[in-house]
Formats: structure tokens, sequence, C-alpha cells
């Protein structure tokens, strides 16, 4: 139908004057024509739309908590170590049970039974965040933009990072460590969970 | 706004381009049929929308592209319109696109000076055949593995570069990774560019030679294109749309059958109904051998379409025009007779519904075991794997070798000799109740065709089962004991809404180890095994997985000797295993399954 259904240009230049019949059938003609594409377009963008509804409905179930590591391997004397989080995955069609979907930091202060955990994602753009030394110790060093974390996770400013290592709820269960682990979305001041 | 469109008019000069075609008067007037060939425009414009989106979610690759269209039909909102839609709009292109080419060749438009109208037409005929043969081998299901292989094993008989085009095709020796992202680009790219070009091409030729009018038509104009054919147009093709939608709701819901299984088979395959007629027509040539078959699929055919090609020559003559008329319709008809004739085979073909209705049952078990995940190996992979995929393909390839599975009705799997007693509803009422009669116990739904036809059971059934008498001289098994005894039966394999009273006298009536069942069968304490089944639990979830694991188990068919106990055991391990043995999970699935059947109404 590409030469019926022409820009809504003609329809706008509308019918000789006086033609009632005309006008009637340049109505009908105008509309059944775009009535006729847009209904296959609307199954289809329907179709496309399908991620924002399966979005909305993931919405409400708690985040679990996940087995990190043995407490044993954390190390006692408050340096981080990166743990990666193993949890069932699905990729639309996939279903894997155990794959890797993101790594957190432990830090276990002197005397202290339950570590801190951070996820390892930079707040600022989302880059896996590493180990350096600042202003003399270790800190936190993201490589892509160099942004600063404390051990403790605070920020250390200034930095392109609008906030601090997002911490995660850390508990131990029978010698395990177990991690409710999210992402939070990155570049913004507050943390939001993404979904 | 007027500034606008005359800033625009003075670079593109649209005005004219409108006034040459849209606005220009119309000679001879609107007219309804012309809305065939624009409603076939309409067509290609759906499924370049609907195929984008499609085209979003689909993944051509071997462990990819049966896993994107099942989850792009059934797991994401919408899958089963836009894909049924897209569909079926194909096949209505192709039926639009042959009653257009009826059309033109009748009234004779393809005749001088429309030829490349007509040329491109035809060209077009052959695009759209080939993206639908292309669409149909994108989901990597059975019916499109096989049909990918015996197109290409065909293309492969051409002469001197048969085998070379194949393996360009295919993207290898084999079909691969490849031969799906060929099929993509063959499918997404080529065709519907090379389709838009030739009808680019189609539309200026119909723009520059008009309409054909007949022979004594006034061609003076009346009204414009714009609007009054386009809203008959529009009308049209609303109407067609809403056929197409509710075609998809109601009627052709899109199919996927099972993934692709190259080294098991696929007895159903078929190619899509509109190819039909070469499937059979090439069928008519297999006696004679590859060079008959490239006879039939491709030389013949090929003959035709170039004879086509030809009728403008010819149809400059009267004469020459009716003798266009008839060979084209001599075409259509045989190849309307050919897809009849296909289609009335497979219809009382047997042994193709047996291997419809499994291909039916393994598409069951694919879909229901992807809901539950795919693993990253693929459903190719999950189907040879997993206990449930494993258990149909034990039922198709081993016990559907010997046991008839189908309703008093016919319906499901039937075997024309089957060695082995039907299985479907196996141990409930109406089962036992057949096998306790005299008259049937020895058909081939029974006994009838396995040795046991003259064994002990066979013979008590007809002979003693009769006179069997209690110990007052009253007949023992009347019609409502042996009801009874169903009943028991039924109860012991699990079947619910038995009557309570009629099970409690059946299992008097089999505990009985005087004058009744007891005497050979175990029945929980009453009786002994060493002599005929036991019937403890008969037909329950764990008697039928201790039967197909061992059917010479002491507990089963062990007192029978070697000639009359056929059955072998398909549990990996037991002696005598058969070479499709397996492991006990399988065979648990395969037992769930048969459990699971009993909730049908049909098999």
């Amino acid at each position: 139908m590409s030469d019926s259904s022409p820009p809504a240009s003609t329809g706008a230049q509308g019918p000789p004057p006086g033609n009632r019949r005309s006008f009637l059938a340049s109505l009908a003609a105008f509309f059944g024509s775009t009535l006729a594409l847009l209904v296959p377009l609307a199954v289809g963008v329907n179709h496309l739309l399908h991620p924002l509804r399966l979005r909305r409905r993931r919405k409400g179930p708690r985040v679990p908590f996940v087995p990190v590591a043995p407490l044993d391997q954390v190390p006692d004397d408050g340096r981080p170590r990166r743990f990666p989080v193993v949890q069932e995955s699905w990729n639309q069609w996939t279903y894997r049970p155990q794959v890797p979907v993101g790594s957190v930091y432990l830090v276990r202060r002197k005397g202290e039974q339950v570590p801190q955990a951070f996820n390892s994602r930079c707040p600022h753009a989302g880059c896996t965040v590493g180990l350096g030394s600042g202003e003399g110790e270790v800190a936190f060093l993201c490589p892509c933009h160099k942004a600063r974390f404390q051990l403790d996770g605070t920020v250390i400013t200034p930095s392109p990072s609008p906030r601090s290592l997002d911490e995660l709820p850390c508990r131990v269960e029978e010698g395990m460590v177990v991690v409710q682990f999210q992402n939070f979305v990155v570049g913004v001041q507050e943390k939001i969970p993404e979904t | 706004m007027k500034r606008l469109l005359q800033w625009l008019d003075d670079r593109t000069g649209y005005r004219a381009w409108l006034g040459r075609g849209l606005l220009a008067p119309l000679p001879g007037g609107p007219r309804w049929h012309y809305t065939l060939g624009r409603v076939l425009v309409f067509l290609f414009l759906v499924q370049i929308l609907t195929g984008f989106f499609l085209w979003m979610a689909y993944s051509p690759s071997e462990t990819t592209a049966w896993e994107s269209t099942y989850y792009l039909t059934y797991r994401m909102e919408g899958g089963q319109l836009l894909r049924g839609l897209h569909r079926l709009a194909a096949s209505a292109m192709i039926v639009l696109l042959l009653l257009h080419l009826l059309q033109v060749v009748v009234s004779g438009a393809y005749r001088p000076p429309r030829e490349i109208t007509y040329w491109t037409g035809l060209l077009m005929l052959a695009l759209v055949f080939k993206l639908g043969l292309t669409g149909y081998w994108l989901p990597a299901d059975q019916k499109a593995y096989w049909s990918t292989q015996v197109v290409t094993s065909v293309v492969s008989l051409l002469p001197g570069i048969g085998p070379q085009v194949k393996q360009l095709v295919l993207g290898g020796a084999r079909y691969n990774h490849h031969t799906l992202t060929h099929l993509a680009a063959i499918h997404m790219g080529l065709l519907p560019g090379a389709l838009a070009l030739l009808l680019w091409i189609h539309l200026a030729q119909r723009r520059r030679h008009g309409p054909l009018l007949r022979v004594g038509e006034s061609a003076e104009p009346r009204g414009t294109y714009w609007p009054d054919q386009v809203w008959r147009n529009a009308l049209v093709a609303l109407v067609v749309l809403g056929a197409l939608i509710v075609g998809v709701l109601y009627y052709f819901p899109p199919e996927l059958t099972a993934p692709a299984q190259p080294a098991r088979g696929f007895a159903a395959a078929r190619p899509a109904w509109f190819f039909l007629f070469l499937f059979r027509f090439r069928q008519a040539f297999e006696s004679w051998g590859p060079r008959g078959e490239l006879l039939g699929a491709l030389v013949i055919p090929g003959l035709a379409m170039l004879w086509m090609f030809l009728f403008p020559l010819l149809g400059r003559r009267r004469l020459g025009h009716a003798f266009n008329v008839v060979v084209l319709l001599v075409f259509l008809g045989t190849a309307g007779y050919f897809t009849a004739l296909a289609l009335y085979e497979d219809k009382h073909d047997r042994q193709f519904q047996n291997a419809k209705w499994l291909a039916h049952r393994e598409t069951q078990t694919a879909l229901a075991l992807a809901r539950q995940g795919i693993p990253p190996q693929g459903a190719r992979w999950m189907m040879n794997h997993t206990p449930q995929g494993r258990a149909f393909y034990l039922l198709a390839g081993s016990c559907l070798k010997c046991h008839s599975y189908s309703d008093a009705q016919g319906r499901g799997f039937v075997l024309a000799e089957p060695s082995a007693p039907n299985l479907w509803r196996f141990a409930s009422e109406e089962w036992v109740a057949g096998l306790l009669d005299p008259q049937k116990i020895g058909s081939p739904h029974y006994f009838g065709n396995t040795p046991l036809k003259e064994g002990e059971m066979a013979s008590y059934v007809r002979d003693d089962m009769p006179e069997a008498e209690d110990d007052q001289g009253n007949k023992l098994f009347t019609p409502e004991a042996i009801q009874a005894v169903a009943a028991a039966l039924a109860a012991e394999a699990g079947y619910p809404g038995l009557d309570p009273q009629r099970v409690q006298r059946g299992r008097k009536l089999l505990a009985d180890d005087s004058n009744g069942c007891a005497q050979c069968h175990k029945f929980h304490d009453a009786g002994d095994l060493g002599s005929a089944p036991d019937l403890t639990g008969y037909g329950s979830r764990e008697w039928l997985v201790g039967m197909i694991s061992n059917p010479g188990g002491e507990r089963f068919y062990g007192h029978l000797d070697a000639q009359q106990q056929v059955m072998p055991a398909f549990l990996a391990g037991e002696e005598g295993a058969s070479a499709e043995a397996v492991p006990r999970e399988v065979i648990q699935a395969l037992v769930d399954l048969l459990l699971a059947d009993r909730r049908r109404a049909s098999p």
C-alpha cells in the first residue's frame, strides 16, 4: 500500500469544497489505511514491551541470602577479600542453576565475628572495584575512573562516585557467610535496588 | 504549515508526484477487483512489521533457534498472536497471489505492453514461495529440520553445481550454526529486499500503463485514486486483517514441534501446505531414481514456471490468450490435485497418523520441559538427557513397537499388528473387564498376538472361569463379580472415582485362594508368587516401574519360560536387558507419563 496511504498532508488538504461524499471517502481512506497498518504494528510493539511488564511483576519477593564463603576463608585482620556470588540465573529461555552473578568484598575487622559485605560494583559507572593504596593505606580503588573508598566503604572525596560502596546485609550461618546479594542503580546518590 | 509544505515541495516536488499518481483522475473509475493487488502489498507490509518484531526476539544458531522461537511464542505476551499472524499472513499471501495471477491472466492484463508488470509479478510469486520455505525452516524444530534436509538434498542432485550449492546454503557439509545464520539473512534481508525492489518496478509499471479496461468499458475518468480507490483498498485490507486475527486466535495458532533430532528421525515430516503439491508430485517420480527426483522436484516445476514467463509472447493473438488461460488452469489444477492427494493419503495412512500422534506428544514433552528452563546445551540436549525426554523416546522407540496405545475410537497410536496388549488405560476398570471377557482376551487388544494367547490365564478365562463356583455351588464369576474384580484392580492401580462397595466385593474374590484369583496370583496377604503376576498394587506406579524394569522378575512373569516371556527388561544392568535399557529415573518418568495420561479422555 505504498502508494495508497499518502502522507497525512493530503488528508489535511481536504476534499474539493462542497463535495460531501468525497470528504467521507477521504476520511474512510485515511483512517482505514492507518488502522490497517497500526494493528500489526501494535501486535509487534505489544510483544516488544514484554521486559517492561516482566519487571513490574518481579517486584515483591524478598532478596534471598546466598552463601558466599566459609567464615574461615575471610581474613580477620581487616583486609578485604573478594568472593564471587553464585546463584541460579535465567537468561530468557536458558536456565543455569549455578552461575556467578557478581561478587562481594568481605571485610572482617580484628575481633569481630561477622564481616561487613560490599557489592564490588562501583556506584559510579558499574565497574568492578579493585584494591589499591590511597594516602599510604590500603583502600578500594575503581580502575575505570579512579573512585576511591575507605575500607568501611565510605567514598573518599572528591570522587566521581556519587555515594559510598553499597553495603549488603550479611550474616554468619553455620560457619558460612551469607549475603543478601543485590545490585543498585549506578550514577545516583540514593541507593536504589535494581529490578 | 503551508510554508513548510511549500518549502518541502520546492525541494522534492512531491505535489506533482502525488498529482501524477494518487490525485490523478482514474480512467474508468474505482473498482473493487483492483483491491486484490493492493491487499497483497498490504500483506507484504504486515510481514515486514510482524517480521521485524519476530527478528528482535529470534536467535539463529543450532542451540538457540528453537529455544528463542519457543520463548518468543509461548513466554512473551502476545507471542502466539505475533508469530501466528506472520505465519497465517504468509499463507494468505500465497492464496491471494495465486488468485491475483489468475485474475491477471484471465483478464489478459499480462499482454503487451504490460509484460514487465507480469514478469515482476511472477518473480515475486517465486520469491514469496522461497520466503515461505525459509520461514518454515527458521524455528529449527523437527518439521523444519527434516524439510531442510529434503530440500537441500534435492538441490544437491543438480548436475555439477548441486553439492556446492547445498554446502553454501547449509554453511558446511551438515546442518550447523551457519545454516541458521544463512537462512535468517536470506529470509530477513535478501528475499524481502529483492521483493521490495520488484514491487517498486511492478507498481511503477502499473501506474505507467494504468488499469486494463474491458472492451467497451468507458475510459472516461471518474474520481481519483485518492480517496475513491483507496478507501476500497483499506476496507478490504481491514477485512483480510480481521480474518487473519480471528484465524490465528481460534483456528490456526502458531505451531512449534519438538527441537530437531538429526539422530532420531521424524516420521511426521511434511513440508508447509503450499509445498505439499511438490512433495507429492515428486513422489510420483521416485521410482525413476535420483534423475526422477530432480525431474519431479525441480525440472518440471521450473519448466512450468518458464512457460508462464512466455505467456505474453503467445498472448498477442486471441487464440494464444485462450491457450494461456487453459495452461494456467491446468497448472493450478495439477498443483491443487496433488495437494489434495497428499492430504487425502496422509489422512488415511495409519502409519502417518501414528507418526503425527507421536510428533504431538514429542512436542508436548519438549514444551513442558522448556517451561522449567532450557539448559545452556540447548533443547535437543534437554530432550536427550532429561528423564522425561528419554522416557518419551523410550515410549516411542521401544514400547510402541509392540504395544498399541489407543482408545476404543481408534484415537492414539494404533499398530496394525500389535504383539502385546494395548496400554491405553491399562489396569482401569474397562481394561480389566475386557481381559476377563472370554471373547476379548484372545483379541489383539489383549493377548491375541502374544504367546500368552494359549497361556494358563487365557484358558482359565475362556474355559474355567464361567464354570467356577463357590463352596455353596453358586456361580462365582457373574458379570457383576467380574465388574467387581475389575474395580478392585483399578483401585490397586490408583484410578479414582470407583464404587467402594464394588471394590470391597472384588477384593474378596481376588483374595479367595480356594476358588478365586489367589489360587494362582498373590494378592496382599493371600496367595503366593511363582505361578502368576502379583496383583498387589497391580498397575500402580511402583508395580509398573518394577514390571518395566524387569518383566521376568519373580513378581511379574518370571514363571514363564523364555518362549513365552518376550518383553525384555528395560532397567540398565538387569540380566538380559534390552539394548534400549535405561536408568531407573527414566523408567519412573515413563510411568509418570502413563499415569498422567489416565487423566485424559483420549490418548
